[in-house]
């Protein structure tokens, strides 16, 4: 019989699976925001 | 300078990391036998592992990207150096937060301040110190070229996080064993061997697809920088 770590298992994947996806979101706002801060320096000049 | 549009390579890899990603996934949950003596939580070793793998070959190649900018002093090392590190701390923090998971009902605590858990805990500090560093540096030049000195030498905690656990006494399993060393590693059967190396692979082409995206942002950031300027 196994020991009953099913609870553990589920927090391990959950933890990776949504940090990786954290830093894709992170990724994106960045992006966004460069792009953003990029048209607006491009009216100024 | 403008940001030049998204290479059909990195839609590529966006999409093939994400498929295998999920694979994998499966592969481990589903096809994958439950250890003996861990029960359905030792199935986190497979991403803990190759996450750690992540890490050190992101900082291995944050340091080869300094040399480069030291070599030729252009700034595109600089982007992938920085954008390697990045990546590379997200990677190391997974390693060590699904390696707490792991460890509370195996080892009945969250943490032990054992050699390996350690360096690794050093190996992120140390790089994450590189940020403060840069952040406290104006000029593009000097953040640059302190930055990749910075990496070179700090990429020495990469050996020496991965051969702690042979130079050191430890209760972290040894993974990847040869002969005599292996006392302490799995018993992997050719399934789990199968989802190990299948994760191995998963991660690299993660890495490389984050990298390429942070490179792009670092590149876009530039530009802004050099426009303002």
């Amino acid at each position: 019989m196994f020991p009953n770590t099913m609870s553990n298992m589920i927090l391990g994947f959950g933890v990776i699976v949504g940090f990786l996806l954290l830093y894709v979101l992170s990724l994106v706002v960045r992006f966004r925001r460069a792009k953003i801060n990029r048209g607006i320096s491009d009216k100024t000049s | 300078m403008t940001l030049h549009k998204k290479p059909s390579l990195l839609s590529i890899l966006d999409i093939l990391s994400i498929l295998l990603f999920t694979a994998v996934l499966i592969l481990i949950l589903f096809f994958t036998p439950t250890e003996l003596t861990m029960g359905p939580v030792q199935k986190v070793f497979y991403f803990h592992v190759a996450s750690a793998w992540g890490g050190m070959l992101s900082f291995i190649l944050a340091a080869a990207a300094g040399i480069g900018y030291l070599v030729t002093r252009k700034v595109r090392w600089d982007w992938l150096s920085l954008s390697s590190v990045e990546v590379g701390l997200v990677f190391g923090l997974i390693a060590i937060l699904s390696g707490m998971i792991w460890a509370q009902p195996i080892w009945n605590t969250w943490w032990v301040w054992d050699p390996r858990l350690t360096t690794t805990a050093i190996m992120e500090i140390i790089y994450l110190a590189y940020f403060i560093l840069r952040s406290g540096l104006d000029t593009p030049e000097t953040r640059a070229r302190l930055g990749a000195v910075y990496v070179i030498v700090s990429v020495i905690t990469v050996p020496l996080t991965f051969f702690s656990i042979r130079l050191f006494r430890t209760i972290h399993p040894v993974v990847i064993a040869t002969g005599g060393d292996g006392g302490s590693a799995f018993n992997m059967t050719p399934r789990m061997l199968l989802a190990f190396i299948a994760s191995l692979v998963v991660f690299t082409l993660i890495l490389a697809d984050l990298v390429w995206h942070r490179y792009r942002l670092a590149q876009l950031q530039n530009t802004i920088e050099e426009e303002v300027n």
